[in-house]
C-alpha cells in the first residue's frame, strides 16, 4: 500500500509539473522563443504547439483528477485531526485546482486560439501557484497534526 | 522568532515545489512540444526559436536551481533529526508513557537513505541543466541530453517523494512499549 501511495503523490505532483510548467513555458519561455519570427510563421508554430499542449494538459487533467481522488482519501482520516484548519485548505486547494482545469479547457477548446489567450493563460498561471501554495500549507498542517495527534502532547 | 521559522519553513516548501515545476515542465516543453511544433520550419528559423527559447530558459533554470537549492537546505535543516538517524525516538510521548525503547529502522525505510539518494540524483540533474543551458551554444544533442535530464528529474521527485513518505511513516508509527518493570521480590 506505501508504493500506490508513493506513486499515487508522484503522478500528482509530476503531473502538476507538466501543467503548471507548460502554462509557464507557453506564456513566458516561448513568447521570447517565437517572438523574431514573421507573423505568419509565428502563428502556425503556435498553432501546432496548441495542438500538442491540448494533449498534453488533457492527460495531465486526467491524471490529476484520479490521482487527486485517490490522495485525499488515503489522507482523509488526517483531515479529520484538525478539521477547522485543514478542510478549508483541502476546499481552497480543490477550488482553485477545478478554476484552472476550467480556463485550461475553455482556453484550448476549438481549433484556433482565444482573442485573449494572454490574458487567460496569464490568470491560470497565477490560480496555479496559488493551488499549489494552499496544496502546500495543506501538507505543512496534515504532517503537523500527523506528527502532534491530538492527546500525545504530555 | 517562531513566525519567522513558520514562514521561512512555509516559504522553502513552496518554492521548492514550483522552482522544480518550473524546471520539469519547461525542460519536457523544451524536449517534447517545442521539436514537434517547429519541425516543417526551416532550419534557420528553428534555430531562431531554439536559440530565443534557450536564452530565456536559461534564466529560469539559473533561478530555480538557486532556489532549489536554498529551499531545500532550509526544508532540510527543518527534518535534519529524522534523515540523520537510523533510530527512532518518538519525541512526545502519549499519555500514560513514560519513555519509548529506541527502535532501529530498517534500511528500506530509512528517510535519510532516501533523502541522500533525493539530493545526489538531484544535484547531478540541476548541473546537467545548468550546462544545457549556460554558454554561447548548445552541447552537441541537446534534445537528447534534455530527455535525459527528464528522466533524471522524474527519478529525483520519485526519491523526494518516497523519502517524505519514510519519514511521514516513521512518525505514525506507535512507539516501542515501555518494558514492564521487573516486580520486586517478595
Amino acid at each position: 500500500m506505501a508504493w500506490l501511495i508513493i506513486l499515487s503523490r508522484w503522478v500528482h505532483v509530476v503531473s502538476a509539473c507538466v501543467a503548471l510548467g507548460g502554462v509557464f513555458f507557453v506564456r513566458i519561455v516561448l513568447r521570447g522563443g517565437a517572438r523574431l519570427l514573421a507573423p505568419d510563421v509565428r502563428d502556425i508554430v503556435q498553432l501546432r504547439i496548441r495542438r500538442t499542449f491540448k494533449m498534453v494538459i488533457h492527460s495531465t487533467i486526467l491524471l490529476l483528477l484520479l490521482s487527486g481522488s485517490f490522495n485525499s482519501y488515503i489522507a482523509w482520516n488526517k483531515y479529520q485531526l484538525n478539521p477547522m484548519l485543514m478542510h478549508p485548505l483541502w476546499g481552497t486547494h480543490l477550488l482553485l485546482a477545478l478554476i484552472a482545469i476550467a480556463i485550461a479547457l475553455y482556453l484550448l477548446a476549438g481549433k484556433t486560439p482565444r482573442p485573449s489567450n494572454r490574458k487567460w493563460l496569464t490568470l491560470n498561471l497565477i490560480v496555479l501557484l496559488a493551488a499549489v501554495a494552499a496544496a502546500s500549507t495543506l501538507k505543512w498542517a496534515r504532517d503537523t497534526a500527523s506528527s502532534n495527534p491530538p492527546g500525545a502532547t504530555p | 522568532m517562531v513566525t519567522f521559522l513558520f514562514t521561512l519553513h512555509f516559504l522553502a516548501r513552496y518554492l521548492h515545489i514550483v522552482c522544480a515545476t518550473a524546471l520539469v515542465g519547461g525542460t519536457l516543453f523544451y524536449e517534447m512540444v517545442v521539436p514537434v511544433a517547429i519541425d516543417e520550419l526551416r532550419p534557420e528559423q528553428q534555430l531562431i526559436v531554439f536559440a530565443r527559447a534557450r536564452w530565456v530558459f536559461k534564466w529560469i533554470v539559473w533561478a530555480a536551481a538557486v532556489m532549489i537549492i536554498l529551499s531545500g537546505i532550509v526544508y532540510t535543516t527543518e527534518h535534519w533529526k529524522q534523515y540523520a538517524s537510523d533510530q527512532y525516538n518518538r519525541p512526545e510521548l502519549p499519555p500514560g508513557m513514560t519513555t519509548t525503547m529506541p527502535r532501529e529502522i530498517p534500511p528500506g525505510s530509512r528517510p535519510g537513505w532516501w533523502w541522500v539518494a533525493h539530493i545526489s540524483t538531484g544535484t547531478i540533474a540541476v548541473l546537467i541543466a545548468l550546462s544545457l543551458t549556460t554558454g554561447p551554444v548548445p552541447p552537441a544533442r541537446p534534445i537528447r541530453w534534455m530527455r535525459l535530464n527528464l528522466m533524471l528529474l522524474l527519478l529525483v521527485m520519485f526519491l523526494g517523494s518516497t523519502a517524505r513518505q519514510a519519514r511521514i511513516s516513521e512518525l505514525q508509527r506507535p512507539p516501542n512499549p515501555q518494558p514492564a518493570p521487573e516486580s520486586a521480590p517478595q
